[in-house]
C-alpha cells in the first residue's frame, strides 16, 4: 500500500534572489552565500535552523559552501544545473523534509557565466558521449550547443504546422512585457515583434532574442515541512503534486514529443501520459499561471501543448493572442522568465512563483493567484498553491 | 579512443571521440562505406551506435551497409561559431536527415549551399576524409536520375 501523501505536507518558506548582472568580482561562491542571506531573512530564521542542503554540478560545491557559512547539515545533496533536472532537484528537499532527512533544507545557487558558460559542450565533453550529445549533438559536424537541440526541433514545428519565426517572436515580446514591470529584470527594454525579426540569427532558425539571458546572480530556496512552515513569517507556499522529467527514445532534450527529432515518431500529440492534475487533486483550468524553463523561447509552446492548455501547433497562436503576457488568460514567467528576467539556472523561476503565491509582485502580480504550475515540455511539473 | 586531439585546425573540425563499438562503422566510412547497427538476434537496424540492440537486448550486434539515400526531415544554419577557430565555416548547415532505412543521421550538407536546405530534400551520402584516422559521412542534394 501506499504511504501518506505529500500533498500540502511541504512548503517554501523563504526565497532569496540577488541582484542580477555580470559581477566580475564576486566568483559563485558568494554570489550563492548572499542568496542564502537574503532567504534567511525572508523566512525570518537562522542558519542554525538550516540541517539540510543543495548545490548544484556548476557553482560551488556543497562542502565548500558549507565550510564557508561555517553550518554542518545532516542532509547534503548536489544535483544537475541542467534546467530540466531542476524541479527533480527541488522535489528532493521537499522528500528529504517530508520523509524527516531534514528539518529545514536550503537550495542554492550562484551562476557565473564562465561556469554555465557559453555551452560549448564539445569542450567540456558532454557532446562526446556515447551514443551523441544530450542534444542531438555531434560536435564532428560543428552541431554543438543546447541552441542547437532547440533549432532542430523548431524547424520540425515550423514545418508541420505551418509557423514561423515571425509567429515565435510573440513569445520572447509577451516575456519582455512582464520584465518591464519588475525592477530586478536584467532586460527591460522594450521589444517589439520587429526588433525580434531584426535579431541576428544565432542558429537559424533560431534568433538572438530566443536565447535566454547569460548574465550572473545568485539564487536560494528554503523548503520545510507545512508544520513548520505555518510557524514562520511568510505565507507558505505548498507544493500539492509533482511529475518526474520524461524521457527515452520518444523524448528528446529540446523537442516536444512527436516532432521527429532524432528517433522521435512523427505523431499529433494529446496530452495523456500526465497524472500531474490528477495527484494535485485540481482541473487543468484552475491553474493561474505557469512557469516555464524557457532556455529558449520554443519551449513555451512546447510547454503549453504538452501539458494541454493548446491544441498540436495551435500554441503560437494562442501566444500571439495575448494569453501569456500581463493580464493574459495564463501568464507564463511573469518575472520575464530567463529570457529576460535572467537565468539563475532557473531558480529565480520557482522564486518568482513563490512571490506570485504570496501577492507580492506589485505591477506584475497575476490577480488572486491560488494555483502555480512548473510545466516543462519533458513533462516535468511542479504545481504550488498559497 | 583513437584520438587525444580535440580539434584538427587545418580543416576546421573537432575530431569525434570514437567508442570501440563504432570501429567498424568508422573503418567502413574510411571505404566509403554507409553501415548502421543491426541486431543479429532480431533483425533490427538502429541509431545511434551502441552496446545492445534497442530492440531486444541481445548483444550480438553486428552491421548492415545501407543505399546512403534519404531525405533531409529537419536543418539548422549555424550563424554563431561556438570555437574561434570555426569563425571561418560559418555560416554552414547541419542536416538530420532520415535514411530511406528508417534511422536519422545527423551531418553537414555538402556540394550545396546551407540555403539549399530544406526538409524533404533529398540526399545522399559522400564522404570527406578529415585526417587519416577520421572520415566523416556527409549528404549532398541527389542528383536528378
Amino acid at each position: 500500500m501506499r504511504g501518506a501523501s505529500i500533498r500540502d505536507q511541504v512548503a517554501i518558506v523563504g526565497v532569496g534572489l540577488t541582484e542580477l548582472g555580470m559581477f566580475p568580482e564576486k566568483p559563485s561562491l558568494k554570489l550563492a552565500v548572499e542568496a542564502f542571506k537574503l532567504a534567511l531573512d525572508d523566512a525570518g530564521i537562522e542558519k542554525k535552523d538550516v540541517d539540510g542542503l543543495i548545490c548544484m554540478s556548476y557553482g560551488s560545491d556543497y562542502d565548500r559552501f558549507l565550510e564557508s557559512v561555517g553550518l554542518n547539515v545532516r542532509y547534503a545533496y548536489q544535483g544537475w544545473s541542467h534546467g530540466r533536472f531542476i524541479s527533480s532537484t527541488l522535489m528532493q528537499a521537499a522528500y528529504a523534509v517530508f520523509h524527516g532527512e531534514a528539518d529545514m533544507v536550503a537550495i542554492v545557487h550562484g551562476k557565473k557565466t564562465y561556469e554555465f558558460g557559453d555551452a560549448n559542450n564539445a569542450e567540456t565533453h558532454e557532446g562526446w558521449r556515447q551514443g551523441l550529445g544530450p542534444y542531438g549533438d555531434n560536435p564532428a559536424y560543428g552541431a554543438m550547443a543546447p541552441a542547437y537541440g532547440v533549432a532542430l526541433s523548431l524547424r520540425r514545428y515550423f514545418e508541420l504546422y505551418g509557423r514561423t519565426s515571425r509567429d515565435l517572436a510573440h513569445v520572447a515580446v509577451s516575456l519582455r512585457e512582464h520584465a518591464r514591470l519588475n525592477p530586478n529584470a536584467f532586460r527591460r527594454g522594450a521589444m517589439t515583434v520587429d526588433d525580434h525579426q531584426n535579431s541576428r540569427w544565432i542558429i537559424d532558425p533560431l534568433k538572438l532574442f530566443d536565447c535566454s539571458q547569460n548574465q550572473e546572480g545568485g539564487a536560494a530556496l528554503l523548503i520545510t515541512t507545512a508544520e513548520r512552515a505555518r510557524e514562520l513569517k511568510q505565507k507558505p507556499v505548498y507544493i500539492m503534486a509533482s511529475e518526474g522529467v520524461h524521457a527515452g527514445p520518444e523524448f528528446h532534450n529540446f523537442a516536444h514529443v512527436g516532432l521527429g527529432v532524432a528517433q522521435q515518431s512523427v505523431f499529433t500529440y494529446q496530452p495523456k501520459d500526465l497524472r500531474i492534475y490528477e495527484k494535485a487533486g485540481i482541473q487543468r483550468s484552475d491553474v493561474d499561471s505557469i512557469a516555464v524553463y524557457d532556455a529558449f523561447s520554443p519551449v513555451i509552446p512546447y510547454a503549453l501543448e504538452r501539458f494541454g492548455f493548446c491544441g498540436a501547433g495551435e500554441a503560437l497562436d494562442f501566444v500571439r493572442e495575448g494569453n501569456i503576457g500581463p493580464g493574459g488568460s495564463l501568464p507564463v514567467n511573469t518575472s520575464g522568465g530567463m529570457l529576460s528576467e535572467g537565468h539563475v539556472g532557473g531558480w529565480n523561476l520557482f522564486i518568482e512563483i513563490a512571490r506570485q503565491l504570496r501577492g507580492e509582485c506589485g505591477p506584475r502580480q497575476v490577480k488572486d493567484a491560488e494555483v502555480i504550475q512548473w510545466a516543462n515540455f519533458l513533462g516535468d511539473s511542479i504545481i504550488f498553491r498559497n | 579512443m583513437a584520438n587525444t586531439k580535440l580539434y584538427d585546425e587545418s580543416t576546421g573540425r573537432y575530431l569525434p571521440i570514437q567508442y570501440p563499438e563504432e570501429a567498424e562503422y568508422w573503418e567502413s566510412a574510411k571505404k566509403h562505406r554507409l553501415v548502421v547497427p543491426k541486431c543479429e538476434d532480431c533483425g533490427h537496424l538502429f541509431y545511434p551506435i551502441g552496446p545492445v540492440c534497442s530492440h531486444c537486448l541481445s548483444l550480438n550486434v553486428g552491421w548492415q551497409q545501407v543505399s546512403g539515400k534519404g531525405r533531409i526531415s529537419s536543418y539548422v544554419i549555424f550563424h554563431k561559431a561556438w570555437a574561434e577557430w570555426l569563425k571561418p565555416r560559418v555560416p554552414y548547415a547541419v542536416v538530420q536527415v532520415e535514411l530511406d532505412e528508417g534511422p536519422r543521421l545527423t551531418t553537414n550538407l555538402v556540394e550545396a549551399g546551407p540555403e539549399e536546405a530544406r526538409v524533404g530534400l533529398e540526399v545522399e551520402a559522400v564522404f570527406e576524409t578529415v585526417t587519416d584516422e577520421v572520415t566523416l559521412l556527409q549528404f549532398r542534394p541527389r542528383k536528378p536520375a
